[in-house]
């Protein structure tokens, strides 16, 4: 685990932005923000709205931080982080319930506890108040990319194991029978650990060919 | 601290003017943001309020809404109208029950449900929960647990000796005609919730409708 959780410190934009999508990954590599993977990716639908939530958050709260680098003083960065983030995330609360009401009755009380997701304040702390607004950018971008690929592989995998269907389309043959614990907690588990899993062995492969320096 | 005030540390009135600076715009933007979703947010709610109004009157083919007057009577107003009290009718016109919203406090924040009343047989015709905060995973079952809500389908009521309405039971292997409901494990407290708003809500309401009812029923009629 050590070598990925090593904070390379990426000098293109383009290495900026794969770093979260893939070294980075905050969920298969940082396992951060593990709360709302778990709890909301019983449904395909679910996790991409979580996703999109977070990473929506993710980006503005970054770019605003970012911004407001010099202005905020050292003693009260995270109560400035949080107040920021805070915000971003009510907004959204309140633009999902206008939009779709049934996936914001479905979220409940996920959406407002976006507030205290670690891998944003994590951001916020470790980049997002050092860099220049056009990189913390790409970093949310990539990070939150990375979420939103991960929980929507996820949410799709439960869903289609669980209930037969993808997006609410019955896609699984007539005779199927469902895996219900996937859609319960402990599927969450066995998702995520398949899925962390596959990506090790994947980010392994390569390096056992010397192709990795 | 002394090692920290040298040049990083800022000036006690510059921590604060930031600080106040950003919850200022803050509160500028969700109040702005809160403003312009508020209409669409209503009108999502009042579909959704509909759905769940068919959901516990499962008989009822159109419903009205319901204002209670000052002198106990029931005044019949267009279903658009929130109201909070709907009265249902089948395709006939004849009444099938009447919806009513209750809010109470939950585990954490408050819980608003909608339930279905017969006030003629006074049994219960369904439940569902509009509004919640329960912990996800635990009390949160009481919106979608389907044991839990086919449990107000046909809930008779309980009446002590003096003919006021029992507070709904919660009780293991719990007969329905007995005026009693399944508990849910890990959602102890919200299900007590539920069942407390639910009695609270029937002892306003009932003796309300014992009389109104058959009024209201020739009402919708004509």
């Amino acid at each position: 685990m050590a070598e990925g959780l090593q904070e390379v410190v990426p000098t293109t934009g383009a290495e900026q932005f794969q770093a979260g999508l893939w070294r980075q990954n905050p969920i298969l590599v940082q396992a951060l923000g593990m709360c709302p993977v778990l709890a909301v990716s019983n449904t395909a639908v679910n996790a991409l709205t979580m996703g999109l939530a977070t990473a929506s958050v993710l980006l503005a709260s970054a770019l605003v931080i970012s911004s407001l680098r010099r202005i905020i003083p050292a003693q009260v960065r995270l109560a400035s982080f949080v107040l920021v983030i805070a915000t971003f995330v009510t907004v959204t609360d309140m633009l999902i319930e206008a939009i779709a009401i049934d996936v914001h009755r479905a979220l409940g009380a996920f959406i407002p506890l976006i507030v205290a997701n670690c891998l944003i304040l994590g951001r916020m702390e470790a980049h997002a108040s050092r860099r220049p607004p056009g990189a913390a950018a790409l970093d949310a971008l990539g990070m939150g990319g990375g979420f939103v690929l991960c929980l929507l592989t996820l949410g799709s995998l439960r869903e289609l194991l669980g209930n037969g269907s993808l997006f609410g389309i019955t896609v699984m043959p007539q005779g199927f029978e469902p895996w219900v614990v996937m859609l319960l907690p402990g599927g969450g588990f066995f998702a995520l650990a398949g899925l962390v899993l596959a990506a090790r062995w994947l980010s392994r492969t390569p390096a056992r060919q010397g192709a990795r320096p | 601290m002394t090692v920290l005030a040298g040049a990083r540390t800022s000036s006690e009135r510059r921590v604060y003017t930031v600080l106040v600076g950003i919850a200022l715009v803050a509160g500028l933007g969700i109040a702005a943001v809160h403003e312009l979703t508020r209409p669409r947010v209503a009108e999502q709610r009042l579909i959704l309020l509909s759905r769940a109004v068919f959901d516990v009157l499962p008989t009822a083919a159109d419903y009205y809404a319901l204002r209670e007057r000052p002198d106990g009577t029931f005044e019949v107003l267009p279903d658009s109208t929130d109201t909070g009290l709907f009265l249902g009718v089948d395709e006939a016109g004849d009444p099938v029950g009447i919806a009513i919203t209750a809010t109470g406090m939950g585990y954490q924040d408050r819980i608003a449900l909608i339930y279905g009343l017969d006030p003629e047989r006074r049994h219960l015709l369904g439940l569902r929960v509009l509004e919640s905060r329960e912990t996800p995973g635990l009390g949160a079952r009481i919106v979608d647990d389907p044991r839990f809500l086919a449990a107000f389908e046909a809930l008779e009521l309980k009446f002590d000796d003096r003919g006021r309405v029992r507070a709904l039971q919660i009780a293991a292997n719990a007969r329905p005609e007995a005026g009693e409901i399944d508990g849910i494990t890990g959602a102890t407290v919200s299900v007590r919730a539920v069942a407390r708003i639910v009695s609270s809500s029937l002892e306003r309401w009932l003796p309300a409708f014992d009389g109104a009812y058959p009024e209201l029923a020739e009402e919708a009629d004509g």
